[in-house]
């Protein structure tokens, strides 16, 4: 059986194929559109998925959408109601307005209800399976959808190793709900409980990155970075704000939050009461004076240093409390299920430093899915699909993430043959490659590596990543200055030898398939005697989001890893995703040449073909 | 019929349809919009539908959430 499940018209298109219960090819949209988050219709990462399994769109039994779009429109005229009738009873600030008198012309619909229903005819997103069979050329009856959490269930579930495990998602918002708690066992997944709108642990943590003066969908990384650098002074102050129910649930208190109708910011009058004027985006941030231009005066430099620290407390504050709700959420949800085995997905997941947590303090055997937010709901919804509504039975668990776009070596011979540079070696194995690479990245080279199957989910694990020696005290203001251009308060990640993992940081690796530093996607402390080994990726806070690497996981990756340690004694590098600021992951080798061209990359590797920047190789 | 006039016959039938859509999946909330204020739906409709399909969205935040 072949189901092709999408998600698109929100954020993070992406396609997948399951074939069989074996996911063939999955694929997001931006990496191929170069549009970062790109939402359009996902053309590109479905024709991908078709060609990659030898598939045509004809032979596929069923197209799986990723949410149920009318239950969402559903959801977003009830928010709308019920703002409306708190409005009317004086709750709030605004005209009382009787939502369902019936409006005789457009200034009779409340102003959100209006911008979203136009929205919605705009884009066409009342009739999502309509879309899809016109935009694929198949009957409607071919399409189906299932619902956002279930989505983000069965991604969570049926991909991890377990048989028998506690299912969690949380995210901002689906149709209704925020978070779900459910059971998984063989095929099947039973829901236990539901959390909905407004109570949304997603979209707290959304409203505090906003008013961080970061993007919403994009800089979740960065408050989680910020943290690092603060106290949790206003812990109390945010802690206040959540109530944590005896059966596993939440509420957020809503006097401090616009979840229902927001129309540009997501906190109100009151939050900047409690919590002081936003921060602006891209505003200086410091914590000591030397991180400063010497041509500020000292009062200026004062006041970036005092500013850096309230908002570094509020990071840390709201980072806390986020963590306290999961290990919440997450015990409940283990104690129903009545194992220590439990799977997370939904954007919150991608929360690592909770993540760290719930491995080490926990003791859980977790599963994250790589692809944790609504691109990996792709994957969920076809596979939501092949056991909920096809009944077939348990599919392949999730192997590797590296499912998307292949390396064609002829696609590399193209690609550096137009490059203009000059300076070419193609090694004739991966023994002599890692050996020429781990010279060059020994030697203090920052190296643009691209191998195999392009990564599943936001991580760059080995296949489209910039590498650099993670000794090198200067490397991580090397990497931002030449290429990442990043804030420096965002740390850089290291890969690690799943063997030397232990020795480097303070966690045992779960070396079986599927543990969540085999993504990236776990926290764990630094070991203090080695803080000093490794400054280029331990943060502010002594921590690292840690990749374990092993023979098996990724041949080459590790054998670079191997033969780096025989140079400088370290099994580790700096590993950072290949692209520039604002932009996707590179995909193709023309994405990789293109990124390289005008970035300060030393070298370029497309599988075992070295591309020198400089004069010499 | 004028193009206008063949739009907005397009926006009621599909109205139409989505109010059939909405009960049959038992979302009242929107049944009822539609239901109610089908006049001004149509318009806000006919107005979208003759724009370009191109995304401008007030943030991310928002955009999430719709």
């Amino acid at each position: 059986m072949k189901v092709l499940g999408i998600s698109f018209g929100f954020h993070d298109s992406a396609a997948a194929l399951l074939v069989d219960g074996r996911i063939a090819a999955a694929g997001q949209e931006e990496r191929f559109t170069r549009i970062k988050h790109d939402a359009e219709f996902p053309r590109r990462a479905i024709a991908f998925c078709l060609a990659q399994a030898g598939v045509a769109i004809a032979d596929v039994d069923r197209i799986v959408y990723y949410e149920n779009a009318l239950k969402k429109f559903d959801r977003i005229v009830w928010a709308t109601n019920v703002r409306e009738q708190q409005r009317a009873n004086g709750g709030l600030m605004g005209r009382a307005r009787t939502l369902w008198k019936a409006a005789t012309s457009t200034k009779d619909v409340p102003p959100y209800l209006e911008a979203v229903t136009h929205s919605w005819f705009k884009l066409d997103k009342f009739d999502a399976i309509g879309r899809i069979s016109s935009e694929l050329a198949v009957p409607r009856d071919k399409v189906t959808f299932v619902d956002h959490h279930d989505s983000h269930l069965a991604a969570a579930f049926y991909t991890s190793p377990f048989d028998h495990a506690a299912v969690v998602t949380m995210d901002g918002v689906g149709e209704y709900e925020t978070a779900v708690i459910a059971v998984g066992r063989g095929a099947a997944i039973e829901r236990r409980l539901a959390i909905s709108l407004p109570h949304s642990i997603g979209l707290l943590y959304s409203a505090f990155t906003a008013f961080l003066g970061f993007e919403v969908n994009e800089g979740e990384y960065k408050v989680m970075g910020m943290a690092a650098f603060g106290e949790p002074r206003y812990y109390d102050a945010v802690r206040k704000l959540i109530t944590l129910r005896d059966d596993g649930g939440f509420e957020i208190e809503q006097s401090c939050f616009e979840f229902l109708t927001p129309s540009l910011l997501p906190y109100t009058d009151e939050f900047l009461r409690r919590f002081g004027a936003p921060r602006e985006p891209e505003a200086d941030f410091a914590v000591q004076r030397s991180d400063l231009p010497d041509n500020l005066t000292d009062a200026e430099a004062a006041e970036i240093l005092r500013s850096s620290r309230h908002y570094a407390d509020l990071a840390a504050s709201v980072q806390r409390c986020t963590e306290e709700l999961m290990l919440h959420v997450v015990a409940k949800a283990s104690a129903i299920a009545g194992t220590r085995n439990v799977c997370l997905a939904g954007g919150v997941a991608l929360n690592s430093l909770a993540n760290g947590r719930l491995i080490r303090e926990c003791g859980y055997n977790l599963f994250v899915h790589p692809a944790a937010g609504d691109a990996g709901n792709a994957i969920g919804a076809a596979a939501s699909y092949y056991h909920r509504v096809a009944n077939k039975p348990r599919m392949q668990g999730f192997a590797s993430p590296y499912l998307g776009t292949p390396l064609d070596p002829v696609d590399v011979k193209a690609a550096v043959a137009v490059s203009g540079f000059e300076e070419i070696t193609t090694h004739a194995s991966d023994e002599a490659l890692v050996e020429h690479v781990s010279e060059v990245l020994a030697g203090g080279a920052v190296v643009g590596w691209v191998q195999g199957q392009a990564e599943w989910g936001p991580r760059a694990l080995g296949a489209r990543s910039i590498l650099a020696d993670a000794t090198n005290p200067a490397m991580k203001r090397i990497v931002n200055e030449r290429v990442k251009f990043r804030e420096l308060f965002r740390p850089f990640a290291p890969a690690v030898t799943a063997e030397a993992a232990s020795q480097y940081f303070d966690f045992e690796p779960n070396l079986a398939t599927g543990a969540p530093e085999y993504y990236m996607l776990a926290v764990h402390p630094v070991r203090a005697e080695k803080k000093s080994v490794i400054p280029a990726i331990t943060h502010a806070d002594g921590t690292a989001r840690v990749q374990i690497v092993t023979a098996a996981s990724n041949p080459t990756f590790h054998a670079l890893l191997k033969a780096f340690e025989r140079r400088k004694g370290v099994p580790i590098l700096m590993n950072t995703s290949f692209n520039l600021r604002g932009e996707p992951m590179v995909d193709s080798p023309r994405d990789a040449i293109r990124t390289f061209s005008i970035s300060g990359i030393d070298y370029l590797v497309l599988g075992r073909t070295v591309v020198s920047s400089r004069v010499e190789l | 019929m004028t193009d206008i006039a063949a739009l907005r016959a397009d926006v009621h039938k599909e109205i139409d349809r989505l109010i059939a859509e909405f009960k049959a999946g038992g979302f009242d909330n929107a049944a009822r919009y539609l239901t109610d204020n089908r006049a001004a739906v149509a318009e806000i409709a006919v107005k979208a539908r003759q724009e370009p399909r191109t995304r401008e969205l007030p943030s991310p935040f928002v955009y999430s959430m719709q």
